[in-house]
């Protein structure tokens, strides 16, 4: 066990550099998308720097089967280091916080509705070796 | 009907705001571009401005026909959050784009002068002359009609003046910029006109599909800064509601409102307004955001 006492009068223990703390960790931000439907479970999806479309048909990475929901209704795409919602000009819109959008940009918390569906938008920083 | 969409470029009064405080909302000053049928209708040239810029910058690159592309800006005023974007606004150094500028002259000096003195040397390394578009300014607001758009406009409440703009696209939609006006000195606290500036602003947003609206301070706020040409939220709301507003987007947010007190204003009004009948659909406007226009 470490003996604390100990280690407060040990000057060593300031001489560690910032560079050596940090030496081979980067960060990173990840972003998530929580997908919640009434009494299912919440599916969570890893955002990737690629589009990710949303819609009905079986051709989306996600996809949602519901007669509301359009064959290719909302995209999300990565720019200038955000994610970025846009309705494929669907039938019953996309909406962001409540607010039917024809764009928005994605902050923590947003919570995004397609039809039924609740889609929640969310960050986290990863260390990256 | 062809698709009409308001893009919020930046939406903070007053001076720019970064930070993580502000990162939902923005700290981007006055900037809002509507975009309808190919031709854009930008109003106000704030910080946020210089965003679009690069927008449009990215668009020319693959959409230039030879033609010039037509950028129509509405200036409310030049105090600096209104026009600090314009020499950071790359389109204005190009010549593949056309800018048109509309504003009323300031009492003291002219529009062309105003914003070539913001390029004087003292403030800015680059003169006005290298502006590469075809630059035009429009002093002239009445009876407005570019490409079947008409827009008109009405003078506001605001130390040195400032100026609404009400942009009718068909018969089935219009939308008010109306930024920095102080209604409080215009209405009474129930939201009925009390001077003829406040019926002609009435009278100016009554059933518009869209109103972006100063509400820069909250009541309590309001008290400690009367004259400084700026809104109490409870009045917007109340003028908006009283004058059949279908949408109302606040707009201008203090820089003092971090996210989070703009997330708890939000939340109290558009409660207050949407369970009413008939609704009013309540948008605190945010950096990022496009809306369809819709009647």
């Amino acid at each position: 066990m470490t003996d604390v006492n100990h280690l407060e009068g040990d000057v060593r223990t300031l001489a560690i550099s910032r560079s050596s703390v940090m030496r081979g960790m980067k960060k990173r931000r990840v972003s998530f998308l929580d997908i919640k439907r009434v009494n299912e479970q919440v599916q969570t999806y890893k955002l990737q720097e690629t589009d990710v479309i949303i819609g009905r048909t079986s051709d989306n990475p996600i996809q949602l089967s519901f007669p509301n929901i359009s064959r290719h209704h909302s995209k999300i795409s990565f720019s200038n280091d955000s994610y970025l919602i846009e309705d494929l000009e669907s039938t019953n819109g996309t909406f962001v916080n409540g607010i039917s959008i024809a764009k928005c940009v994605l902050h923590p918390n947003d919570v995004i509705e397609i039809g039924e569906t609740h889609i929640f938008y969310y960050e986290r920083e990863e260390l990256i070796s | 009907m062809k698709n009409a969409f308001i893009t919020f470029w930046g939406c903070r009064g007053s001076i720019a705001t970064p930070g993580r405080s502000t990162e939902r909302y923005g700290g981007n000053t006055s900037c809002i571009c509507l975009k309808y049928d190919n031709a854009y209708y930008i109003f106000d040239a704030g910080t946020g401005i210089r965003g679009l810029g690069v927008e449009l910058m990215d668009f020319v690159e693959d959409h230039y026909d030879g033609e010039p592309i037509e950028l129509n800006i509405f200036l409310s005023h030049t105090h600096w959050d209104h026009i600090q974007g314009l020499p950071f606004f790359q389109p204005a150094y190009d010549s593949r784009f056309k800018l048109n500028i509309y504003g009323s002259e300031n009492q003291d000096e002219m529009l062309e002068k105003t914003l070539s003195g913001q390029m004087n040397s003292v403030y800015f390394p680059v003169p006005m002359s290298q502006l590469n578009a075809d630059l035009n300014v429009h002093v002239d607001l009445h009876a407005i009609d570019i490409h079947g758009v008409k827009i008109s406009s009405t003078d506001q409440d605001h130390p040195g003046g400032s100026t609404a703009f009400k942009t009718i696209l068909d018969k089935d939609r219009t939308f008010v910029y109306a930024t920095d006006n102080e209604l409080d000195l215009q209405f009474n606290s129930d939201g009925t006109p009390k001077n003829k500036m406040g019926q002609r602003y009435f009278n100016f947003i009554s059933a518009v599909d869209y109103l972006i609206a100063d509400g820069q301070y909250t009541d309590e706020e309001y008290l400690d800064k009367v004259g400084w040409g700026h809104t109490s939220l409870s009045l917007i709301h109340k003028v908006a509601y009283a004058a059949g507003v279908k949408n109302l987007v606040i707009y201008h947010h203090d820089p003092m409102h971090t996210d989070s007190i703009l997330e708890d204003l939000s939340h109290k009004y558009m409660q207050q307004y949407e369970s009413l009948t008939p609704a009013m659909q309540v948008i605190w406007a945010r950096e990022g955001l496009t809306i369809p226009l819709r009647s």
